[in-house]
């Protein structure tokens, strides 16, 4: 159940655990309206009473009003039923009863040895995912690398495909975007006209034209035909670091270091919507063509869906609590995963649930330091790859959330240890080979082994 | 699902089209002139309080907003307003936060140093040695070393040093054995030696047969010299005028090429005693002389390394093979080839066989062609023409 306005959960919670309300709860509690709008909160708050114990403070306030409640047991004997011992209010006796002694139980275990069990009861139900353990395995084959393009002279920061897959672009923090052969790997362009780091890049599907975003806090749009700077968008206040286009609206989608999402109408140059509402750099938009139509991960530990016929945010997931740097949609499933570095979570798209816990690479916290994710994509074979700033690099099934294959990314001769980052990384159309760009300025392209 | 994106897309598409279109309108340029709205006329009749009696009942006014200069600036300042409070609703945090406490252990590594700490040294000032460790004073007792533990360095050491000792007597003591042993077999061969010794010479007792020996060795002698003789009678005469005559003067000490050479000719003794009457400075001799003469022994450099060679640059001549010619019947390989096999003196490098005839020039060094022949032995391509004359 989706979680209602806050005015509403105010309300039903001042309903419910108003302390003045005790006493005059018993002709409340009768009422069919008062019960329902428990079992709201309830739902709202993440609470199930059939198969969880009562939240925290829940507990804590039955903890306090324990000795009324004796008190009122012993006024009414046992056989009363329980609806009118002051509990707030419940449609049927059968669940009160099972909850005042689930209550009763926790507390007590509480004063007993098992206090971790009633730590547990503080859990939302929400935090915890909805698959705990996922689908079945699928085998994939293992990845190679099979060809490292050398060329930029600074780190690749962003890559993009063409869509009949004949050629990738690649930006680079050495202020050009070069194009390159996707089946020889031969280097057939390089397109200069940013100032500063290229931070994203996207190609039309259907448009002859490709959108870079850079940190000059300039997007400019490149007619391929040409080969030139054909528009210019211009309102961003500071770098640019994710750019995407709507699949179906001439629009693209922007979002940067100024914490705003800002979404242009490719023609016109005209900023149509500024989404605000991250508190920190937002580090990648994505766009589809059904609701939510536009997502975006921040570094306020934030994953925010848009809703872009109103230009207001639709949903905020706060399931992360580090910063969530990249995360990949899966259009075919309709699911997305989220990576930071407290972990990769998968959720359901429209609805926008979290169902699953991927497994973690090996890391050591407190001597090496958080394990930053800065990239993580997925093709149609169920197969999402994410790189890390220290250049350890994963393959993972995506209905299971297992790690099928996890990796040290070599540097290139010539370049130092730590310069193993990957920074970006895309499957091509096909999904059968992956490039990525790294921190020591080359392009790796991957492929699956045969077998 | 096709329908709902043409669904969702047409719906998005309407939407922002109206934003869009707001927009572009909102942001055409109109002029001051066509913003002036048209002046509004007013019937204006005074209160009877003010009217005088002069005055009209009624007026018509005509209000016209008042020139602006485009040009002035604003005349009120612009300020930014605050951002008013969020009007949606927090939103639940559904992330664990790790209440965990840190154990000390974690804290510890986690602790910075005051001195270095951007916050407790915001400016990060130098702070001397001796006020960090003050401020540290109570990581003091992580230095302190108890008095055991010199104690227990200290019989580390000695346990270390007996050991050591130990070892070396024991070393001592093995290569003395070694030794002992060695000389007990000595011994023992040298007595074996001086048996089998003794036992020989009771065993033969031959005088004559040393005298057969030597009356063998005389003959084999003078056998030898004779034939050294006939080899350098032969040589001789094979020899050109030239070679000859300069034999003879070598053989009579008259030869001074060599000496020259090396800068040691000698004077005559009547040309020095010439020199000693006429005052010349000598060292003005020296300097003609050229050469190897030096002023001092620290003047290594200051005359050229062969300057004093210039007079017998030509000794050694490539030898033409002219003078080959008229000795030999056939042609000049078979000739050179003759005179060798009459020396019976043959001796060549490995490998030169078939090459020694091209050579005519003094010495000819041949690239040696790896691949091409592998059968072939392998030469070190060294082909000399041999001086037969000396």
């Amino acid at each position: 159940m989706p979680i209602r306005s806050y005015d509403e959960v105010k309300r039903e919670k001042s309903l419910l655990f108003d302390d003045s309300s005790v006493g005059s709860s018993r002709s409340s509690l009768n009422d069919q309206r008062s019960s329902v709008a428990f079992e709201k909160s309830i739902t709202n708050l993440g609470f199930d009473p059939r198969n969880r114990r009562l939240p925290g403070y829940l507990e804590r306030k039955l903890h306090k009003h324990q000795n009324i409640l004796d008190k009122l047991r012993d006024e009414k004997g046992a056989g009363e039923d329980m609806n009118d011992l002051g509990l707030p209010g419940l449609e049927d006796g059968e669940t009160s009863t099972a909850l005042v002694s689930q209550a009763t139980k926790s507390l007590t275990s509480l004063t007993g040895p098992t206090i971790g069990q009633a730590e547990n009861a503080f859990a939302n139900e929400l935090i915890v995912p909805r698959l705990q353990s996922g689908g079945k395995s699928v085998h994939h084959s293992n990845w190679k690398l099979f060809r490292v393009l050398l060329g930029h002279t600074g780190q690749v920061t962003s890559l993009t495909f063409d869509p009949q897959n004949e050629f990738f672009a690649t930006g680079s923090s050495d202020r050009t975007i070069k194009i390159w052969n996707l089946a020889s790997g031969q280097l057939q362009l390089t397109l200069t006209g940013h100032i500063m780091a290229v931070r994203g890049l996207v190609i039309s599907d259907r448009h002859p034209y490709m959108f870079s975003c850079s940190e000059d806090k300039t997007v400019k749009c490149w007619d391929l035909e040409k080969n030139k700077i054909v528009r210019d968008y211009h309102g961003h206040l500071s770098s640019v670091y994710s750019i995407d286009i709507h699949p179906t609206l001439d629009l693209i989608v922007t979002g940067g270091r100024d914490s705003s999402v800002k979404v242009w109408d490719i023609r016109s140059k005209l900023p149509v919507f500024t989404l605000t509402g991250h508190k920190n750099t937002v580090n990648k938009v994505s766009c589809r063509a059904v609701d939510p139509q536009i997502i975006s991960c921040s570094m306020d530990c934030t994953v925010k869906t848009w809703d872009l016929v109103a230009g207001k945010c639709d949903k905020t997931l706060t399931y992360h609590s580090k910063s969530v740097r990249s995360f990949c949609c899966d259009n075919t499933r309709d699911e997305f995963i989220s990576g930071s570095s407290d972990g990769l979570k998968k959720f359901n798209l429209p609805a926008c649930e979290y169902l699953q816990e991927l497994e973690n690479l090996p890391h050591d916290e407190l001597t090496q330091g958080n394990l930053i994710l800065n990239t993580n994509c997925c093709n149609s074979d169920g197969v999402m790859f994410a790189g890390y700033d220290d250049g350890q690099y994963g393959f993972w099934d995506w209905e299971s959330g297992t790690i099928f294959q996890k990796g040290l990314n070599n540097a290139v001769p010539g370049s130092l240890s730590s310069e193993r980052g990957v920074l970006c990384s895309s499957f091509d159309r096909s999904g059968l080979r992956l490039v990525t760009g790294n921190v020591d300025k080359s392009v790796k392209v991957w492929k699956q082994t045969l077998e | 699902m096709s329908r709902d994106i043409e669904e969702t897309t047409a719906r998005t598409r309407e939407a922002i089209q109206k934003i869009i279109d707001a927009k572009q309108s909102g942001s055409k340029v109109t002029s001051s002139e066509n913003r002036q709205e048209p002046a509004a006329y007013i019937r204006y009749t005074p209160s009877t309080a003010v009217r005088q009696s002069s005055t009209k009942k009624q007026r018509v006014i005509k209000i016209v907003d008042r020139q602006q200069d485009p040009t002035l600036p604003p005349a009120f300042k612009i300020r930014k307003t605050p951002q008013g409070p969020n009007e949606e609703a927090p939103v639940p945090i559904l992330h664990e936060e790790s209440t965990a406490k840190l154990t000390k252990e974690e804290q510890k590594k986690w602790s910075i140093p005051p001195a270095i700490s951007n916050w407790k040294n915001t400016k990060g000032f130098t702070i001397s040695i001796d006020k960090r460790l003050a401020s540290m004073a109570e990581d003091k007792s992580r230095f302190d070393v108890s008095d055991r533990f010199g104690a227990l360095s200290e019989a580390l050491d000695k346990a270390n040093n007996e050991a050591k000792e130990e070892l070396k007597m024991r070393a001592r003591l093995k290569q003395k054995l070694e030794k002992q042993k060695l000389l007990e077999s000595q011994k023992k061969l040298g007595r074996i030696a001086r048996e089998a010794r003794s036992a020989s010479k009771w065993g033969t007792e031959e005088e004559g047969e040393g005298r057969i020996e030597d009356s063998v060795t005389k003959r084999e002698q003078a056998r030898r010299e004779r034939r050294r003789k006939a080899e350098r009678e032969l040589r001789i005469g094979s020899m050109s005028t030239e070679a000859k005559v300069k034999m003879l003067a070598k053989g009579q000490g008259r030869e001074v090429s060599e000496r020259i050479a090396v800068g040691v000719a000698a004077q005559t003794e009547d040309r020095r005693r010439k020199d000693v009457s006429s005052n010349y400075d000598s060292k003005l001799y020296l300097k003609a002389a050229g050469t190897n003469t030096r002023h001092s022994e620290d003047q290594i450099y200051d005359s050229a390394l062969f300057g004093g060679q210039e007079a017998v640059n030509d000794i050694y001549r490539a030898r033409d093979s002219s003078r080959f010619k008229g000795l030999g019947s056939g042609s000049e390989e078979s000739s050179a080839k003759d005179q060798l096999r009459k020396l019976g003196t043959e001796k060549r490098f490995e490998g030169l066989s078939d090459r020694f005839e091209e050579s005519s020039g003094p010495v000819v060094f041949e690239k040696d062609k790896e691949g091409s022949d592998h059968k072939k032995p392998k030469t070190t391509g060294l082909a000399r023409k041999r001086e037969w004359d000396e």
